[in-house]
């Protein structure tokens, strides 16, 4: 995929955000329908989700019309060093998830037990997509 | 591993920036492998050659114990 083609791509992302944040705000401030759900929860999430569309939006609206700037962040992004240290940044954050989920599901297990078979599932979901991951990634570079 | 990038660079009067839009990409990586810090893909490294229309030996010196 081409870089022109990530932004309005980008673009389009933009403004799902802001249509799911508008929701998310109507939900919250409407007196009709709550769903159950919190309306400070609805209403900081749907917030943070039409400020995060915007400002997508705006980054790459400003890149597709400066080509200098676009030529500037296409090479960042594609800057082989950057994409090498961005792929140590997830498999670092991968394995630091999964500490996190074991602990928390130790943690479950011997506070509350009631909490320890979501958790156990969750796990298992987890290493299985670990697992496709895996398999994935040999397929394709077979 | 050891290069001669900075000093191929220095003979033909480039900049780091200059260098890496050339080849396409950023001069902190440029500064990354010419102090040693980062080791050029091989699409990189010729890319770097032939920029300076030598081979990859030439400017990329590969030292055994690095494989270890």
């Amino acid at each position: 995929m081409k870089f022109e083609q990530k932004l309005k791509l980008q673009i389009i992302c933009g403004c799902f955000w802001i249509i799911l944040g508008i929701c998310a705000c109507m939900i919250a401030f409407g007196d009709s329908l709550t769903l159950g759900l919190s309306r400070s929860y609805c209403a900081g999430t749907g917030g943070g989700l039409i400020a995060v569309g915007f400002l997508q939006g705006i980054r790459a609206l400003r890149l597709l019309r400066n080509e200098s700037l676009r030529q500037q962040a296409e090479i960042r992004f594609l800057d082989e060093r950057n994409v090498f240290i961005q792929k140590q940044i997830y498999s670092l954050h991968s394995l630091f998830s999964l500490v996190l989920l074991y602990t928390a599901t130790l943690w479950a297990a011997i506070v509350q037990p009631s909490l320890l078979l979501p958790f156990l599932l969750l796990m298992l979901l987890d290493v299985l997509l670990l697992f496709l991951a895996a398999i994935y990634c040999k397929w394709k570079n077979a | 591993m050891k290069t001669k990038i900075a000093q191929l660079r220095k003979t033909n009067k480039l900049s780091q920036e200059e260098l890496a839009n050339h080849v396409g990409v950023t001069r902190q990586t440029i500064t990354s492998l010419e102090v040693g810090k980062y080791t050029a893909s091989l699409v990189l490294a010729h890319k770097i050659a032939k920029f300076f229309g030598l081979t990859i030996e030439e400017v990329f010196l590969f030292e055994e114990e690095e494989e270890k």
